[in-house]
């Protein structure tokens, strides 16, 4: 390591003191309980609110929580106080790096929300703000409120108010399933007794493309929708003879790309939602399939066994200027790229296993990721880029799992029997 | 014909609805009044993100999120306390059959036939490169004046202090992120004012990161003398 020397004001040089992290990776954040300010105030609900912003900000890997023994300030928010100023050194004393304090007021009219979040070490208040809302869905607004707090912290905001689809047989035939990130709230989306797979949701949040055998026994593409779109069989002007793999959303455009057979060859083709305007971008005999949508939309990452293996490869969303992303390994599939355009995460496979790893677009860095002796699958980014869902099957039947993008902070978000797979993380929705 | 139409104009609803979110009045609302700007994003203009590696381009801007509200489930009502999904009606007025095994082989089939068969053995992970680090103008490297002992020890003193304190979360571990920090100290360690940052990362909450930290640090080591001393702030393994 080279000594960087800096002149200071005084003219003398100096060797400056290079430091590199540790293992401090969490900010300790105490949560109050937030001051209920409604005609008949709800102390279970108060705590229960808390719990899950605990819960949420705990899922972030960014905050721990301080806990409720070591307060020396107030355990709720005092009702009606000025928030111009904190008592910090009360918090500061009890290693609280950041404190956050609010209040609940329900109305007949609707329910307010408010909070503020200090940084305590220099006291100073990093965001105030008040959520309205007309149900009683506290739940999400916990979630928001903690992503919001998260953001406060470190500049992107958290993901714990986003979903993920996914696959899991846990009733007996594959079927979509769709969870918030941290895996609470699963429910089905398809219950056909088919065969269901690779979910992909809609830029929107609001649909999800799969696949299913549940029309003639074959595979052709369908719609999940809770907003506009109509649900049910997309592309059906095409017809029922070519088998259609997967479809994925383009992340700016009424289209898709999806994976179509027609009689030998397996392409890639882009496709408007109504089956106008179909394009065959990839040529020849090989197989290509598992396209991956650039966040810009300009480009897709897909599987090609052109040279006789897998590998990922990149080109235009016209089909042109194809490149060959990866070189290690005789087996490379799954590409997803993420939202920030910096990495695309992929499964390689290693010892008749599969490992995941990031390789930037250019095809210059290529490190591992998840390297577990047993299959580690499907990697899908989360909307902040700093996450990754994916598949993995180390308890024995496949689990998602979601890590952070620098390979710490492992955790379980599925726990149902049967084999979870296929994750496909949804975008903000706020 | 008029079901593709319909779906036609659901599906292009569907994508094109994200900027009209007027119309899609949600059942429920949040409205968020932002009554002050982010954190430390305001006192210090950030400087453009440093591209993160040597060759990929500048990262394009990541997808926007758009404004919907919406708490329904794909297919049914959200529910209130997360039941363990129930079997709805089978969804579908069209020729239902159940699959059978040799069809739901056929997808299994093509990945397998992808996945078998590559006769080279699969080679060595490859050693991870090393991303670049931008070199720091203003300050030279390893020119004349070794550390004396005194200064040596302090380093090593302020080293193990921060790394016990200075919280990096996630995330930022894998940027090449960079602050330079002058900082005062009397003759005790204790930091006065506060900590000068000479050169930013470009990451105004990895910035406020190391404040941070050198606040909750105060005071530090007494320095072999009073007076102002360079720090740099840096994750030390970018990808």
């Amino acid at each position: 390591m080279g000594l960087a020397v800096v002149a200071t004001a005084a003219g003398a040089e100096r060797a400056a003191v290079i430091v590199t992290p540790g293992g401090q990776q969490t900010y300790r954040i105490a949560v109050q309980r937030f001051a209920d300010d409604s005609a008949t105030p709800d102390a279970r609900l108060v705590d229960d609110f808390r719990e899950r912003v605990l819960a949420a900000l705990e899922f972030s890997g960014v905050f721990q929580r301080v806990d409720d023994a070591a307060f020396l300030g107030p355990l709720t928010t005092p009702l009606g106080r000025d928030d111009s100023s904190l008592d910090c050194p009360n918090w500061t004393q009890i290693g609280a790096d950041a404190v956050l304090e609010g209040e609940i007021t329900r109305r007949p009219e609707g329910v307010s929300i408010a909070f503020r979040v200090w940084d305590s070490s220099r006291c100073r208040r990093l965001v105030r703000r008040r959520y309205q809302q007309t149900n009683t869905d506290f739940a999400r607004t916990a979630r928001r409120l903690a992503d919001d707090v998260v953001e406060a912290f470190i500049g992107v905001p958290g993901v714990s108010d986003t979903e993920i689809a996914y696959v899991s047989d846990r009733g007996g035939n594959k079927e979509i399933y769709v969870m918030s990130a941290d895996g609470s709230g699963s429910r089905a989306a398809t219950a056909n007794r088919s065969l269901n797979n690779f979910p992909s949701w809609s830029p929107q949040g609001d649909a999800i493309i799969y696949t299913s055998y549940r029309y003639l026994n074959r595979p052709f593409l369908f719609l999940s929708s809770r907003g506009k779109g109509r649900p049910g069989r997309l592309l059906s002007r095409l017809g029922d003879e070519k088998p259609q793999y997967r479809g994925v959303f383009a992340p700016d455009r009424a289209e898709m790309a999806m994976v179509m057979s027609d009689g030998s060859d397996t392409d890639i083709y882009t496709v408007g939602l109504d089956g106008s305007g179909l394009r065959r971008l990839t040529q020849g005999r090989a197989i290509d399939v598992s396209p991956a949508w650039s966040p810009d939309g300009r480009r897709i990452a897909f599987v090609s066994d052109r040279t006789g293996a897998p590998q990922i490869y990149i080109m235009n969303a016209d089909g042109s200027g194809t490149t060959r992303l990866t070189y290690d390994g005789s087996y490379n599939t799954n590409p997803s790229w993420s939202p920030d355009g910096l990495w695309i995460a992929y499964e390689t496979r290693v010892n008749g296993q599969f490992d995941i790893w990031l390789i930037d677009p250019e095809g210059v860095t290529n490190v591992p990721l998840v390297t577990h002796p047993r299959s580690d699958e499907a990697p899908s980014w989360a909307p902040n880029s700093r996450m990754i869902a994916f598949s993995s099957t180390r308890r024995g039947l496949a689990d998602l799992y979601v890590i952070d993008r620098d390979g710490s902070n492992l955790r379980r978000v599925t726990s149902a029997a049967g084999n979870n797979t296929s994750p496909n993380w949804g975008p903000y929705t706020r | 014909m008029a079901w593709s139409a319909l779906v036609h104009l659901g599906a292009l609803g569907l994508v094109m609805a994200a900027p009209s979110a007027s119309r899609d009045a949600p059942p429920r609302v949040i409205s968020v009044e932002l009554v002050e700007p982010p954190p430390s994003a305001a006192p210090q203009k950030p400087a453009p993100a440093p591209v993160a590696k040597p060759a990929p381009p500048k990262p394009p801007p990541p997808p926007k999120p758009k404004q919907t509200v919406l708490p329904e489930n794909p297919t049914q009502p959200k529910p209130k306390a997360k039941p363990e999904p129930k079997p709805e009606k089978p969804p579908e007025k069209e020729i239902f059959e159940e699959p059978d095994e040799k069809q739901e082989k056929s997808l299994e089939e093509l990945m397998a036939e992808l996945r078998g068969d590559s006769a080279e053995p699969a080679p060595a992970p490859a050693e991870p490169v090393e991303t670049a680090r931008v070199p720091s103008p203003g300050a030279t490297s390893g020119t004349g004046d070794p550390l004396s002992a005194e200064e040596r020890t302090w380093h090593a003193q302020v080293i193990r202090r921060m790394k016990g304190i200075w919280v990096v979360p996630p995330g930022f571990r894998t940027q090449p992120l960079e602050t330079h920090v002058m900082v005062r100290l009397d003759a005790a360690g204790n930091i006065l004012g506060e900590p000068q940052i000479t050169r930013r990362s470009g990451n105004p909450w990895f910035d406020d990161g190391v404040i941070i930290g050198l606040t909750k640090a105060n005071p530090l080591p007494p320095p072999p003398e009073a007076g102002e001393w360079p720090m740099v702030f840096k994750p030390e393994d970018s990808l």
